[in-house]
């Protein structure tokens, strides 16, 4: 487990748990997904994935389109990688539950 | 100066290792990022967001500066406990001393902190240090005129 796993962190993992994806790929995903409350410059994109492929929790993917440019490199996640962002995942749903028990938020407890 | 040698500058920030293993991709991104989104809001955030990065790359991968800043954080707590515990003549010497030096000690600290615990400054922490190094208030002796009318 990382000693810390930073909010881009967690987002480019949770990209990468549905497909390999490349860096520009990943910053347009991320933007969609949190309705643009989340956006990654490259700078900070290519930081993150340096050191997630340090900690071993993605690696370079071998699987990308024929006709896409050379110059992007796809990024998958590791197993280690889906644990992490699982482990972390269900420590989100806890807290999303404690909120509904507390009536912070709506929804079946 | 265009923006492509804007970001050529920025990319010379980055340590050679970085750039050698993510350039051509960031280089793309930022292409990328330029041609969707080319309001002048979205271009200085890129500068801003290209910028942190290099810098933290580059603070990252020069092993001494991370010394430089552990041994300044010694040196600004042991001078400040020692203002606390010694007498006021004492803290007043350290006071006329090292003042000038306590707001970048004190980012020093920070860096060494941040460095040392792997988490990348956020943007508001970036521009506090930099706006403590530009204009330094004068916390520190604030702090020992504090201490030593205590001490008194």
């Amino acid at each position: 487990m990382p000693k810390d796993l930073t909010p881009a962190a967690f987002n480019i993992l949770l990209c990468l748990a549905g497909e390999p994806m490349h860096g520009y790929a990943i910053i347009q995903h991320v933007k969609t997904s949190t309705e643009g409350r989340v956006k990654l410059g490259p700078g900070t994109l290519y930081s993150t994935i340096k050191r997630l492929l340090e900690t071993g929790l993605i690696v370079e993917s071998d699987i990308r389109p024929d006709d896409d440019d050379e110059r992007r490199r796809y990024y998958t996640l590791t197993s280690n990688g889906r644990k992490v962002v699982q482990a972390e995942a269900q420590h989100l749903e806890r807290l999303v539950k404690q909120a509904r028990n507390v009536k912070l938020l709506r929804g079946v407890a | 100066m265009n923006l492509e040698r804007v970001f050529d500058s920025i990319m010379r920030i980055y340590p050679k290792s970085f750039r050698d293993r993510f350039g051509e991709e960031l280089k793309l991104g930022f292409q990328d990022e330029l041609n969707t989104n080319p309001s002048k809001l979205e271009t200085a955030n890129l500068i801003i967001d290209a910028l942190t990065s290099a810098t933290w790359e580059r603070l990252q991968a020069t092993k001494w500066l991370y010394w430089l800043f552990a041994f300044s954080a010694i040196v600004f707590y042991s001078f400040s406990l020692a203002g606390m515990a010694f007498s006021s003549e004492v803290t007043q010497q350290i006071e006329e001393n090292l003042t000038p030096f306590f707001p970048y000690l004190l980012i020093s600290t920070s860096f060494a902190l941040l460095l040392r615990l792997e988490r990348v400054p956020t943007r508001l922490e970036w521009f506090g240090m930099a706006l403590s190094f530009f204009f330094p208030i004068d916390s520190g002796s604030a702090a020992l005129t504090k201490s030593s009318k205590i001490s008194e």
